[in-house]
């Protein structure tokens, strides 16, 4: 076997300079004229340690990071010889191991809607079909689409976009509509601050995005999916224009799909950069043409959906998902994760830890595990103090709850939500105050204006807490906040409104004495709040 | 049939009716803001939140359809405090100057705030939109008022099919706009003013009403519209023999609320100082009847091209006017018969007088030549 | 209308033709715009792209004078396709073998040709129409054949062929089995305020109240007893246009005009000018100094319809009470108590001695009662039943609930009548010499001779001039630029305008509303090509040229 070097060339790595990485191994070959194949991958999910470079030779794999440009020739020596016996930093190999299992970071991660994602060329169909692909569309496609919906509600996969909407159930109300045509969406309006999930999904293996779809759309009866992609990822849209064509010509998209009988066309939309058009109802009308505002549900999507048609929404997860269950088994889907929801959950793990970037762990792990193991704890080596999932709609998990397993359920006891997979780790430098009131500046100019909770509601919430971080915070105002908190949280119309009040509610549950110290004491005790009106809280 | 239970009400409705519907057709009233009959829920004001017997939290009633054994309560504790709040946070971008404002006493929001008590907001007042739009002769808009309900721009959309308006904007800093906020008159607008109608505030108002009179001092006269065949009803409201404006009314047969830019602007020619107010004869005729004493005649001219003035005719009194006219109508009957009078009736008078019209040509003239502009 | 306003929102599919809907009854293009938002097809019909466009499913834009074609064919299509309602035809239809003779030849692609709708477009049309097919969500009437309505206006009646098309629309409603029930039938849009009751209490000069002929000797004598007499006149009188040529060749010598401004509304106004200065004697009965009164030996001052009281009956037959808003100003009196005056004077000179009810009224409502005794339509309206909904004719009894929908059941005339009708191009053809056709009719902002609508303060910011609306191309080709002087000339006549240049009307077509009385529209129409039947003229179609006038000059 012939000797393979992939770089990962995803957003993140190119934001590390995998490109000119890319040209220095080209190059490097070139030079040397040394029998490889240099091939670009997605993202291996080590984001921390970008740009990679992973060289294969006869089953050994060494994986590096970060390389930059430099480094490429000390690297490569390794492999081919030369370079006079120069020095390559061991910090630098992150794994030697064919399945990176010596590698921490990855080692103690079960990779399945990102199995390919670094491995493979996003780019190449056949690298696709080489590791499977489209294998379990037709063993979909030879059973009858109820079985395929069976399957899927067996697996107990459970909507990765935060809700946690049993998927097979949501197939199977859209498929009992007697309207037609029905459709399906694919929301990747990734739009939480530090969320790369799906970014990084379709960047490293577009087509397994497909396949979950294709095989939904058989599942469904949809005869046209949109794939909502948000515009600020243009290699994401790129990989998957290439991935439509290439499907196309392999006959997986267009008429009578294998023969099956399935008519199903893909439609990539490219949303304009609004959060809530990450919320269902707004990415419709954003895709119907209309101002991207969430109506009211019922009628749910499934129901009447785009122009009125049945529609079922997934997340890019929840049909990256699909594959593997059809081709390893629900059974086997469903034991990896808990009682109740089967499978794998993909992180964007971020903040003060160690080690950042995309992981993904069965369903059931404790935070304890992302934190620390995974993430190698925080980098400035003080203790972590909280963990925000779920991005401006979620919560806050303080350092004492780490044992909390990755589940729904267990996540929303402690005030949190799952969320679609952000993850921000703090570490003990933070402020709590100032960390729910970063939350708030967002969702509250992110918030739509259709209604009143939100719009204004929001608006009145970071006015307190801006009071507070000001140290002009008084105790009403802390019982008017929580109050508020209660009116936005029931009152508003979609969810971008009503989870809202997340951030500030947890932070208040768990680190009530930081709030109480603000407004007693006009003190900051993580000393981030400047205490003083007009001045700007944070250095970020 | 749906049965419900609305606070306790066992009360029957269509299926496919929303909770909000049920409850206002049964003589409950639920507050609300956004919602409105004709128009689709649009469940932005959140005022008709209700409680639903098994469920945790409340939900708007507009976008509630109604269940079999549903029960459903609408006031309660909860529900009060949640509608204060939310009012609250309506007055908190509102200005309260009721005291002068033209919408007072027919306000939505005002009523609202009278009916739970909310004098002024508790929270820091700031507005978020302080335009103010006079751009046309018809209609003003006043940001300030607006509380972004929706009604205007789903008129706009669902009933006219106009698309001049649209909601601007993200969150707070949103507000109701033509596209790049252009003047009305470059945008698709066509004057309708069902804006103005649906307006449950005083956002939009009807230029000519500004400043003329407190709501309860206006007469309110319900009529046929006068120009095209759609026949609108419309409410008018005067104050001392004067139109201020016209508007629709929910219980027009044909029309509902909604008119158009002729019915809802176009009544003030009727004000017109150019008015007919005394009977004219004209001068070559009053001269030869004896009334005047200098002889006239009438330009050859076309009157396309050199217009013949009203200083043409005399005034005269209604006798001498009607006198001269059954004086020469029959002259006309008696030297040349009845067929050499024609008489063209009006297809913009009521049927009383279309009717007398033509019981005067056949009886009073004895033809049958009567005609109007049916065709034309 | 065979059916009431309200109903059009539910319809599956509405086609449209010969009518500017929104600009002309806007709103009723509200109830077509519901229709269309909650999935009813809309196919549109008509030469002008005007606003509904926009929301038409399928716009089908005909040549001018040619849309008889693009109707046949679709009957063609129909009845090649097996769409007809066959059971409908059975029963309540008959001469329907005629008709199918006369659509045969009439195949899509020979309509094509002539009307420049492409014959897939026609053919699609036909079978939404046929069939009630919706764009989409699902129809109200839960039946395998959706409910199909027709609306049209002027762009029909207006035309030398007017009756042929409006008996060709109601043809292919019948065909369909589209009428008789909610949301179909045939749907004429009328233009005033009260011309569908002008006519219902006798303003024609062929009928007596409710469309009793005045040559039917019984029907004539019944109305003469009600009004004491033995007899009246039996022979009809002329229609307007006819009156113009009486009046002009002398043979009629007087003429009461009331609420009219015939010259504005009148085709070919120089003779009509001509012709109203040529009687004896002219008295006008209005609410301002117009164009008519300015010939007028006298003037009577009327109150306008927000000063008084009566009733009116819109375009879906509904007859409805008006209410006094304000006062007439000065000694501005109520039409009626007017003419009551005018016929007292005139038995009074006759000598002639009836009660004093004959002409004399306490109110409107005994005016109505008195209609009531005459009008069979009428017999069961009283003022007082009008006060919720008005009343929709025919009203039999005075308990009789009013009858929003024609047809249902039976028709009228017992079976309906289908007729073979007969294709014909406009009575003026384009020319070398007049090379365009011009289109007159309404603007949103304006009625009829502007009278009212351009003494109104925002309908005439709006719209403050004329304008005359070309195409891109013949602008292009003439040197007009968008928003400069044009002159068109017809045989008849020319007006000055301002240029709209744009695609709303197609190429070798210019629109001209007629309500300027600097530009008048009729200057340039004709009223030789009256439909036989209906005596309507053409205003919709004549021959023009358009000239752009040299700088400094015209």
């Amino acid at each position: 076997m012939s000797t393979v070097i992939r770089i990962g060339t995803s957003t993140c790595g190119q934001a590390a300079g995998a490109e000119s990485v890319v040209s220095a191994v080209n190059a490097y070959v070139d030079r040397r004229q040394v029998p490889v194949t240099v091939q670009r991958t997605g993202c291996l999910g080590a984001c921390h340690n970008e740009p990679l470079v992973e060289v294969t030779d006869n089953d050994v794999a060494v994986l590096y990071g970060p390389v930059s440009p430099e480094r490429v020739s000390l690297v490569l020596d390794r492999h081919f010889g030369g370079g006079g016996g120069r020095w390559v930093d061991p910090s630098w190999i992150l794994s030697r191991r064919p399945d990176h299992d010596d590698f921490p970071f990855l080692a103690r991660q079960t990779k399945v809607t990102t199995r390919l994602c670094g491995v493979i060329d996003p780019m190449s169909l056949d690298d696709y079909l080489a590791n499977g692909g489209y294998m379990a569309l037709r063993d979909a496609l030879r059973m009858p689409p109820e079985k395929v919906i069976a399957a899927v509600k067996d697996s107990r996969l459970r909507g990765r976009g935060g809700a946690g909407f049993s998927t097979g159930t949501k197939w199977e109300i859209t498929r009992r509509q007697p309207a037609s045509p029905k459709f399906l969406i694919c929301n990747a309006d990734e739009g939480d601050p530090g969320a790369f999930m799906n970014r990084t999904m379709i960047e490293g293996d577009p087509h397994r995005v497909l396949e979950g779809m294709l095989i939904a759309a058989w599942a469904i009866g949809a005869s046209k999916g949109y794939l909502y992609v948000r515009a600020e990822y243009p290699l994401a849209v790129k990989a998957l224009r290439n991935a439509i064509r290439q499907a196309a010509e392999y006959g997986v998209t267009g008429k009578n799909i294998l023969g099956s009988g399935l008519d199903f066309e893909f439609v990539i939309k490219e949303g304009a950069g609004a959060f809530v058009c990450g919320e269902e109802t707004a990415l419709m009308h954003s895709i119907e043409g209309q101002r991207g505002t969430p109506s009211m549900r019922p009628p749910y999507p499934s129901v009447a959906g785009l122009w009125g048609y049945p529609t079922n929404i997934n997340n890019v997860e929840s049909f990256a998902s699909i594959p593997s269950i059809l081709l390893h088994g629900p059974a086997w889907f469903a034991a990896l994760g808990t009682e109740q929801s089967g499978g794998t959950k993909a992180f964007a793990l971020t903040g003060a830890v160690r080690a950042s970037g995309l992981v993904e762990v069965p369903l059931g792990t404790p935070l304890r595990t992302l934190v620390e193991e995974i993430g190698g704890g925080c980098k400035s080596d003080r203790p972590v103090k909280a963990v925000q999932l779920g991005g401006p709609s979620g919560g806050c998990v303080p350092a004492e709850l780490l044992d909390t397993r990755i589940d729904y359920e267990d996540l929303r006891r402690t005030g949190a939500i799952m969320g679609s997979g952000g993850m921000v780790v703090v570490d003990d430098t933070t402020c709590m105050v100032d960390f729910a009131r970063y939350f708030l500046t967002f969702t509250q100019d992110e918030s739509c204006g259709k209604c009143v909770p939100c719009r204004v509601g929001t608006r009145k919430m970071l006015g307190i807490l801006t009071k507070i971080c000001h140290g002009q915070g008084t105790h009403q105002d802390l019982e008017r906040l929580t109050r508020l908190c209660e009116t936005v949280r029931t009152g508003s119309l979609c969810g971008l409104g009503t989870t809202a009040p997340n951030p500030v509610l947890t932070t208040m549950r768990y680190f009530e004495r930081e709030y109480v110290a603000h407004v007693d004491a006009g003190l900051c005790p993580a000393g981030i709040c400047s205490m003083r009106p007009g001045t700007s809280t944070r250095a970020a | 049939m749906i049965s419900l239970t609305l606070d306790g009400r066992a009360i029957q409705v269509q299926p496919g009716t929303n909770v909000l519907q049920a409850a206002l057709s049964n003589g409950i009233h639920i507050p609300h803001l956004c919602h409105h009959p004709d128009l689709r829920p649009s469940g932005g004001c959140r005022l008709c939140m209700v409680e639903i017997g098994g469920r945790p939290n409340p939900a708007a009633a507009c976008g509630l359809l109604a269940e079999e054994g549903m029960a459903v309560t609408t006031q309660s504790e909860r529900l009060t405090e949640m509608r204060r709040e939310i009012i609250d946070l309506f007055v908190s971008d509102h200005p309260l100057r009721c005291v002068t404002c033209d919408k007072n006493g027919v306000c939505a929001l005002q009523r609202y705030a009278y009916d739970y008590g909310i004098s002024e907001t508790s929270f820091d007042f700031e507005l978020s939109r302080t335009l103010y739009q006079d751009d046309n002769p018809m209609f003003v808009r006043d940001h300030q008022y607006c509380i972004l309900c929706g009604r205007c721009t789903r008129v706009c959309d669902e009933i006219v099919g106009a698309n001049a308006i649209e909601i601007s904007g993200r969150g707070f800093v949103s507000h109701v706009a033509t596209p790049f906020d252009w003047a009305m008159s470059d945008s698709t607008c066509v004057f309708c003013g069902n804006c103005v109608q649906v307006c449950p505030v005083a956002a939009l108002m009807p230029r000519g009403r500004i400043g003329m009179g407190r709501e309860w001092e206006l007469e309110h006269v319900r009529t046929i519209c006068g120009y095209c065949g759609v026949g609108c009803g419309i409410d008018y409201a005067a104050k001392d023999g004067k139109i201020l404006y016209a508007q629709g009314f929910p219980e027009a047969v044909v029309n509902g609320e909604f008119l158009c830019v002729k019915g809802r602007f176009g009544w003030d020619f009727v004000g017109n100082p150019e008015r007919l107010t005394r009977p004219l004869v004209r001068r070559d005729l009053a001269h030869r009847l004896g009334l005047i004493d200098d002889p006239f005649s009438l330009p050859e001219e076309s009157v396309f091209t050199s217009r013949i003035g009203v200083e043409n005719f005399v005034p005269v009194d209604w006798e001498t006017a009607v006198d001269i006219v059954a004086g020469q109508l029959l002259g006309t009957v008696e030297a040349h018969g009845p067929d050499a009078v024609a008489g063209l009736t009006s297809a913009r008078c009521t049927n009383e007088d279309n009717y007398l019209f033509q019981k005067l040509m056949r009886v009073g003239i004895g033809t049958n030549n009567i005609d109007h502009c049916a065709r034309l | 209308m065979t059916n009431s306003i309200r109903e059009i929102r539910q319809a599956d599919c509405i086609l449209i033709t010969g009518s500017n809907t929104a600009e002309s009854h806007p709103v009723i293009s509200y109830e077509v715009i519901r229709a269309v938002k909650s999935g009813a097809n809309l196919i549109l019909i008509d030469p002008r792209r005007v606003p509904l466009a926009r929301h038409a499913t399928h716009y089908l834009q005909a040549q001018p004078g040619t849309d008889i074609y693009v109707f046949l064919a679709m009957a063609h299509l129909i009845l090649r396709e097996g769409l007809a309602d066959t059971e409908f035809l059975a029963q309540r239809v008959e001469g329907f073998e005629d008709f199918r003779a006369c659509v045969a030849e009439h195949t899509p692609e020979a309509a094509a040709l002539i009307s420049g709708v492409p014959a897939e477009q026609i053919e699609t049309a036909a079978r939404l129409y046929a069939g009630g097919e919706r764009a989409f969500g699902t129809s109200a009437f839960g039946e395998g054949r959706g409910h199909s309505t027709i609306l049209y206006a002027m762009g029909i009646t207006q035309r030398s062929i007017g009756t042929q098309l409006v008996q060709m629309l109601a043809n292919l409603a019948m065909l369909t089995g589209q009428v008789g029930k909610p949301s179909t039938g045939v749907n004429p849009l009328r233009g005033q305020s009260n011309v569908q009751g002008a006519c219902d209490v006798g303003g024609l000069p062929e009928y007596l109240p409710g469309y009793q002929r005045v040559e039917d000797d019984v029907k004539r004598r019944q109305v003469a007893q009600a009004w004491g007499l033995d007899d009246l006149p039996s022979r009809a009188g002329l229609t307007v246009v006819e009156m113009m040529h009486a009046a002009a060749e002398g043979k009629l010598k007087a003429m009461y005009v009331m609420g009219e401004n015939p010259l504005m509304s009148d085709p070919d106004l120089q003779h009509v000018e001509k012709a109203l200065r040529n009687l004896d004697f002219l008295v006008v009965q209005d609410i301002f100094f117009n164009e008519t009164a300015q010939l007028a030996h006298v003037i009577l001052p009327a109150a306008a319809s927000l000063e008084k009281d009566g009733t009116m009956t819109n375009t879906e037959r509904r007859v409805q009470l008006l209410r006094p808003v304000v006062r007439a100003p000065g000694e501005a009196r109520p039409d009626w108590s007017i003419l009551a005056e005018v016929g007292t004077r005139i038995d009074r000179r006759r000598a002639l001695e009836r009660e004093v009810e004959f002409w004399e009224f306490a109110s409107t409502a005994d005016v109505m009662d008195e209609i009531a005794t005459v009008t069979p339509i009428y017999r069961g309206v009283r003022h007082h039943r009008l006060r919720q909904a008005g009343l929709t004719w025919p009203v039999p009894d005075a308990r009789h609930p009013g009858t929003p929908t024609l047809h249902v059941g039976t028709f009228s005339r017992g079976k309906g009548q289908m007729l073979p009708v007969t294709a014909q191009m406009p009575a003026e053809q384009p020319d070398a010499e007049y090379p365009l056709i011009l289109s007159t009719g309404r603007t949103l902002y304006h009625y009829h001779s502007g009278t009212m609508t351009r003494r109104s303060e925002g309908l005439a910011w709006r719209e403050p001039r004329s304008y005359a609306e070309i195409n891109e191309a013949d602008a292009a080709r003439l040197g007009a630029r968008d928003g400069g002087p044009i002159v068109i000339v017809s045989r008849r006549g020319q007006v000055r305008t301002q240029a709209r240049v744009g695609k709303r009307v197609p190429a070798g077509t210019v629109f001209l509303s007629f309500h300027w009385r600097e530009a008048p529209a009729n200057l340039l129409t004709h009223d030789f090509g009256l439909d036989p039947k209906a005596k309507i003229p053409e205003y919709k179609i004549c021959a023009v040229r358009v000239e752009v006038p040299k700088r400094g000059r015209g």
